[in-house]
């Protein structure tokens, strides 16, 4: 009876599994097969974009089967549907901009990675134990190792490589300690089954583990997505990378970083003890506001161009976390933690457009026959025959800054409106604090976006300005403007499964009979 | 009823209305540089389609038909859809643009021709008839508030169109400004609507049915009518913000025939017409309507008197006559409201016909005499210009109130519907009383500047503008031989027009002539000259439930009005058919009148004195302190976090892993003893 | 013969095997050829020098083979667990109760092709390292 049931559970998981199976079966065979065949690496990034669609159409086919939330390592929600299309979506765009980069006798191991992370991503996305989700969150980082390698190999890039990788093992150790003491409170492994146990009244077994592993959980995940305190590598690294990987770090482990958040931090514990869910709002309240003003400080006096990014991208880290601790301090008020959830969600879409199209650019450019490196030689490009790429970034650059009505407006109005939904409440005076705090943030950063398409637009240009990549990367970049400005004013087509999404992500259906029975069973072996 | 209702094709695809031109417009931004002197196409085939769509949608409007044709926003418990309404004030209004647009591009392809920025033109056309359709076609408030701006930023590109000479900048920063300040009553009146409206539901349907049922309190109604108004009246320049109309001429001939005489300034009327369920409700605020109305069309028309400015004379009479339309508005009360609406409307219908068509003559004959349009600088010029001098004719005939021209019609059911309101207004009769003889004054004075600018024009002995002419303005004034002015007039001066613009004139002047001919035939048909329009205006949401009584044709009005006109044509042909010596010394008698005439009662000198003095004081103690308290502020906090991201967090960022992972351990480990000390604390 | 003497035979084959090899190795010792150099002295001939500074350099090939080592070595530790579930009874009784032992019947099949495909993916990834060169020492 019990082993039936699991094992209905772990074939719809391998179901469910579909189109992760598909990305990281022809990683492998292209892995495998490159040192037999010599083929160019274009062919090698059409095999990868092909791919991407097989998983694609698998997603849709996975679409609609479900299993027992108590019993599977991995669902497929509304959450990881919509999360995993927005992966591969960003997946085509990443191989568009990437299918120049690699060498023609590395290309299979470059773009290999690339869908090994992307189908990492989507195990997060759809993951449902902690176990499972420490494997998407390693099948992501992994392959990151390797591409940093891969594609040029000169002593920036060694260093870079070699920072990220120790610190990501730090990282992850303490992720995996977290997790270990997440086990440890509940003496469960299903996310789902934990959320229910730690939402019921009787409450979690060891409430001081919990918050052990929250602290620890949220360490991990924060270098990840490149929050305080772990931000430290992303300017060196970003800097000292290739672009294309700076483009992929920059949105694919925060991706990955907040999608586990959800996951792990705040659809399990927002409805835990207040002691609990307050103690993890503080927490994530501090990294918020930490990162946001750290983040957006600083960059103020970046004049290159990737280490600005860098902390652009530090400083959306913190208003994504804003949205964090708007879905924990809300848990307990019912509609309104999906409010945080959503807003993430959202932001997350606009996020992934706008900065995957402002690398896009950098990659594109080139002034005198080099790659463009400081801000100041973007100047005068908005008047040279390059100027759909200047709108292009003029475009992602307002949207980085939440100038309405392109998408990362609604991006930021989302997550604070969740934050400021909390005045409906009475503890809330903090989450309005933060939410005060984070569009102070948004005016600073304007500062130096701003400054850019300024100095695009105003200044004379100081060189000869060229244009590569074809139009794959052209596309991309294309695509990621006319998104961002589209769906800006359409932004009810984000809004819509962001809200699904977020309602997914705190779905708690009674267990079964049967689904109890096998806990009880599980918790009483010796 | 309404449930019944089904959406016919016509409905389903209505929003292909304002699509085609923006099509078009985008088309040619687009295609800029390769379409070069053939930009007008996209154009004229997106406003043409618009048409033929506009008159599939005369068929099939019902007041009850509607369509949603994509959820637009959708935040919070605000929910405003792409909602399109197809009753007969719409289809009435969409038809009536397009046409008179499709026209004015017509022409303009001809007037324009050359243009160093001939797409831009086009393009900016197109753009301008797609909102003005959705304007017209939205079923919400907020939607139509959308166009309505999209039509106000459109004319301000429009008007600004040369915007190298400073004085058409000016224009438009005029405009626009004014504009802004009745846009501002607009969107409190839809602030309020917001609030007080059921579920937040902005849709016209709702709000008439919240009205009515009383679910909205009857001094929020008057509110919300007032300031519905108030931003009626800049749009269609009425008392106090009508300003900006005169001086929006500085525009191309076209742009001032196509906005600011057939279609633009009809959105104001257009907005409380489609009020009128709910307008109709407050009559303190229909007598204000009125009043202004009123008080409006007399002010122009005297202005109208002076000018020498052959635009100017027609702007003036385009702020004028849309004073009649808002006096017919303004009747809009007890068992005539209905009565009102019709005739307010049929008079927009006519007016736009006539007026364009006058426009455009005056268009031609600015073309003909190389960009002058001062009246004292040419005259008879009937035999060189036949064409513009007929169509001019008719255009002016309507103007005037001629029978049987449609003007006459439109005019004769203005004065009925005030008439009528004398009788069915309880506490405001006295205004309706007041209101119906400066109507006929305005009527007589309408005819005589009519006649005189015509009579100037065209008759009297033949005279072409040269620059030796005593009126001349100096050579090198900003207005002519400027770079930017150079739009192609490279042909000698006094020829008639292309036939690209005559053509249009002359179809323009058919339908004005046609329309009196409709009313004609008709009226033995239906029982009265409008009551075919009237019949598809019924067709509209919530006018079913205007009160409308018995209306009978009033031969003492109409034959009151014919007389006036009849009056005012003669007086102007005595004075100013040939030269003599009769307006210099009516210039004499009334000096002082003529000259506050001329200088247009001076209202802008005013406004200068006033509102702009107060506005420009306040503007400088704002940039006083912009500049020395605000800004140094801010400068002062932007250097914290740049002081700050250098001195303190840019140091941490020192490039060694060891103490990347150490302080990231440490700053782990703090939060961990902060929150247990947190959780300590806690009892 | 029951099958109660087989250690004794076990015991026997170990005790001759270990007696002769070992005769062998003394044998070899005492016959070979005694030449020494400084070199063959090291206990570590293949490279490393165990006298000196202990954060001496090694040489990064050392380091492949030893990963690659590791792997192979690791992946296929996991394949003990399932050899010994796979085939043992899925119902054990204990004192304490019954437990699960063996990998439940329902669920062989499926493992089994689970640890199929792993196998092969490691043999595809054997086969990358060979066609790479990792075992060629350059």
């Amino acid at each position: 009876m019990q082993t039936s049931f699991f094992y209905d559970a772990t074939v719809g998981t391998l179901a469910i599994l579909a189109p992760e199976l598909v990305l990281i079966l022809s990683a492998i065979a292209m892995m495998t097969l490159s040192p037999f065949v010599n083929l160019s690496r274009r062919l090698w990034c059409r095999v990868s974009v092909w791919s991407i669609l097989a998983s694609s159409a698998a997603l849709f086919w996975a679409w609609g089967r479900s299993t027992d939330l108590y019993a599977s390592a991995a669902i497929n929600d509304a959450l990881a549907l919509w999360s995993q299309l927005l992966i591969l979506g960003s997946g085509l765009l990443v191989l568009g901009l990437a299918h120049e980069e690699p060498s023609d006798e590395r290309a299979a191991e470059f773009f290999g990675s690339l869908l090994l992370m992307n189908a990492g991503a989507m195990l997060v996305a759809s993951a449902n134990d902690v176990v499972f989700l420490f494997v998407g969150l390693e099948l992501v980082s992994i392959p990151t190792y390797l591409v940093l390698y891969l594609t040029r190999r000169t002593p920036t890039t060694q260093e870079a490589a070699t920072k990220y990788f120790y610190l990501s093992i730090l990282a992850s150790g303490l992720l995996l300690y977290g997790l270990a003491f997440l086990y440890g409170s509940t003496g469960l492994s299903n996310l789902k089954a934990m959320a229910y146990l730690s939402s019921r009244p009787v409450n979690l077994p060891n409430v001081h583990l919990a918050l052990i592993a929250i602290v620890f959980v949220m360490a991990g995940l924060c270098f990840r997505v490149a929050a305080v305190p772990l931000h430290f590598y992303a300017p060196d690294v970003y800097q000292g990378s290739p672009t294309i990987i700076a483009a992929v770090l920059s949105w694919l482990p925060k991706a990955v970083g907040f999608l586990a958040m959800i996951r792990v931090i705040t659809s399990v514990f927002s409805q835990a003890s207040t002691e609990l869910t307050e103690q993890a709002t503080v927490l994530a309240w501090i990294i918020a506001a930490a990162t946001m003003i750290l983040g957006n400080f600083v960059a103020l006096l970046q004049e290159n161009l990737k280490r600005l990014l860098a902390y652009s991208s530090i400083a959306h880290a913190g208003y994504l976390m804003v949205g964090v601790t708007a879905a924990l301090a809300l848990g307990s008020h019912g509609s309104a933690l999906y409010h945080g959830v959503e807003g993430i969600f959202f932001y997350l879409v606009a996020y992934a457009l706008m900065t995957l199209g402002a690398f896009g650019v950098i990659i594109m450019l080139r002034i005198d026959g080099r790659p463009v490196e400081t801000v100041r030689q973007l100047s005068g490009l908005g008047w040279t025959k390059a100027w759909p790429v200047a709108l292009a970034m003029a475009v992602c650059l307002l949207s980085l800054s939440g100038i309405p009505p392109l998408l990362g407006f609604w991006g930021k109005f989302e997550v604070f409106a969740s934050a400021l939904s909390a005045l409906n409440f009475d503890d809330s005076t903090s989450l309005l604090v933060l939410a005060i705090l984070g569009v102070l943030n948004s005016a600073i950063g304007a500062y130096y976006y701003l400054r850019i398409v300024v100095l695009m637009y105003l200044a004379p240009s100081e060189g000869e300005f060229e244009i590569r990549g074809g139009w794959p990367v052209a596309s991309s970049v294309g695509a990621c403007a006319v998104l961002t400005v589209l769906l800006g004013l359409f932004w009810g087509v984000v809004a819509a499964p962001a809200r699904e999404a977020a309602h997914a992500a705190v779905y708690l259906p009674e267990p079964s009979k049967i689904a109890v029975e096998t806990v009880e069973t599980a918790s009483t072996m010796p | 009823m309404e449930s019944a209702y089904e959406p016919g094709f016509f409905v389903r695809n209505a929003w292909l209305i304002p699509f085609f031109p923006l099509l078009g417009a985008l088309v040619t931004a687009v295609g800029a540089r390769r379409l070069r002197g053939l930009a007008h196409l996209p154009v004229w085939a997106g406003i043409g389609l618009a048409f033929l769509v506009s008159l599939g949608t005369l068929a099939s409007a019902d007041h009850a038909a509607k369509y949603t044709v994509f959820e637009w926003l959708s935040a919070g418990n605000l929910e405003v859809p792409f909602q399109v309404r197809v009753d007969g004030l719409s289809t009435m209004m969409l038809s009536m643009v397009t046409f008179v647009s499709g026209l004015v591009a017509i022409f303009a392809a001809g007037y324009m021709h050359g243009d160093p920025s001939y797409p831009r033109f086009f393009a900016l056309i197109g753009l301008f008839v797609a909102s003005m359709t959705g304007l017209v076609l939205s079923n919400n408030y907020l939607l139509t508030y959308v166009f309505w701006e999209g039509v106000g930023a459109c004319s301000y590109l429009l008007i600004g169109f040369w915007y190298a000479r400073p004085s058409a900048a000016a224009a438009a920063m005029k405009a626009f400004l004014v504009n802004r300040v009745g846009d501002f009553g607009f969107a409190i009146a839809i602030f309020w609507l917001w609030s007080i409206a059921p579920g937040h539901d902005l849709s016209y349907d709702s709000i008439f049915a919240a009205a009515e049922s009383g679910s909205i309190p009857t001094s929020a109604i008057a509110g919300i009518s007032l300031l519905l108004f108030w931003g009626a009246t800049a749009k269609s320049a009425q008392i106090p913000l009508y300003t900006w109309l005169p001086d929006a001429m500085e525009g191309p001939t076209p742009v001032s025939a196509l906005i600011h005489a057939a279609t633009m300034v009809t959105a104001g009327v257009y907005l409380l017409a489609r009020s009128m369920p709910m307008v109709a409700m407050a009559p303190g605020v229909q007598a204000v309507i009125a009043a202004t109305g009123c008080a409006t069309a007399l002010l122009a028309a005297a202005i109208a008197l002076t000018q020498n400015d052959l635009k100017r004379v027609m702007a003036y009479s385009t702020v004028s006559q849309l004073g009649y339309m808002f006096m017919a508005l303004g009747s809009g009360v007890g068992d005539v409201a209905q009565l009102a609406v019709v005739a307010a409307m049929f008079h927009l219908f006519t007016h736009a016909f006539f007026k364009a068509l006058l426009f455009l003559a005056s268009g031609s004959v600015m073309h003909a005499m190389g960009d002058v349009i001062d009246m004292r600088r040419f005259r008879g010029l009937r035999h060189r210009l036949p064409i513009t001098y007929l169509t001019f004719a008719v255009g002016a005939l309507a103007l005037a109130a001629f029978p049987p021209l449609s003007g006459f019609f439109s005019k004769d059911e203005v004065l009925g519907a005030i008439s009528g309101a004398i009788h069915a207004s309880e506490s405001y009769s006295w205004v309706y009383q007041i209101v119906y003889w400066t109507a006929l004054v305005t009527a007589f004075m309408t005819a005589f500047y009519t006649g005189r600018a015509f009579f100037l024009t065209f008759h009297g002995p033949e005279k072409l503008p040269s620059p030796n002419d005593p009126e001349a303005p100096p050579v090198d004034a900003h207005a002519h031989g400027h770079a930017d002015d150079a739009h192609g007039h490279h042909h000698e001066i006094g020829h008639e027009s292309p036939p690209v613009m005559a053509i249009p004139l002359m179809i323009l002047a058919g339908c004005t002539v046609l329309i009196g001919l409709i009313c004609l035939v008709a009226w033995p048909i239906t029982g009265g000259p409008a009551e075919w329009f009237a019949g598809h205006l019924e067709k509209t949401l919530g006018f079913e439930a205007l009160g409308h009584g018995e209306h009978g044709f009033s031969w003492f009005t109409a034959t009151l009005g014919t007389l006036l006109g009849v009056g005012g044509i003669a007086l102007a042909y005595v004075m100013y058919a040939e030269p003599g010596p009769l307006p210099a010394r009516m210039k004499e008698r009334f000096g002082a009148l003529y000259r506050a005439s001329l200088g247009k009662f001076y209202v802008d000198e005013f406004y200068d004195a006033t509102v702009v003095a107060i506005v420009r004081i306040s503007a400088s103690i704002s940039d006083f302190v912009d500049t020395y308290v605000v800004d140094r502020l801010i400068t002062g906090i932007a250097l914290i976090p740049r002081a700050i991201g250098r001195a303190r967090l840019a140091l941490y960022q020192n490039g060694l892993i060891q103490f990347y992972a150490a302080s990231s351990a440490l700053c782990v480990a703090f939060l961990l003893l902060f929150l247990v000390l947190l959780g300590l604390q806690r009892p | 013969m029951g099958t109660e003497y087989t250690p004794i035979f076990v015991f026997l084959i170990l005790a001759i095997g270990v007696g002769s090899s070992m005769i062998i190795l003394s044998a070899s010792w005492l016959l070979n050829p005694k030449k020494t150099t400084r070199v063959k002295q090291m206990p570590y001939e293949s490279g490393m020098d165990p006298i000196g500074d202990a954060r001496q350099r090694f040489d990064v090939r050392f380091y492949l083979v030893a990963i690659v080592f590791l792997l192979f070595d690791v992946e296929l530790l996991f394949l003990y667990p399932w050899a010994v579930g796979q085939w043992s009874l899925d119902v054990a009784v204990a004192p304490t109760g019954a437990y699960l032992a063996g990998i439940p019947a329902l669920f062989r099949d499926l493992v089994f092709w689970e640890i199929f495909v792993f196998i092969l993916i490691l043999a595809g990834a054997f086969a990358y390292a060979w066609r790479k060169g990792v075992f060629e020492w350059r």
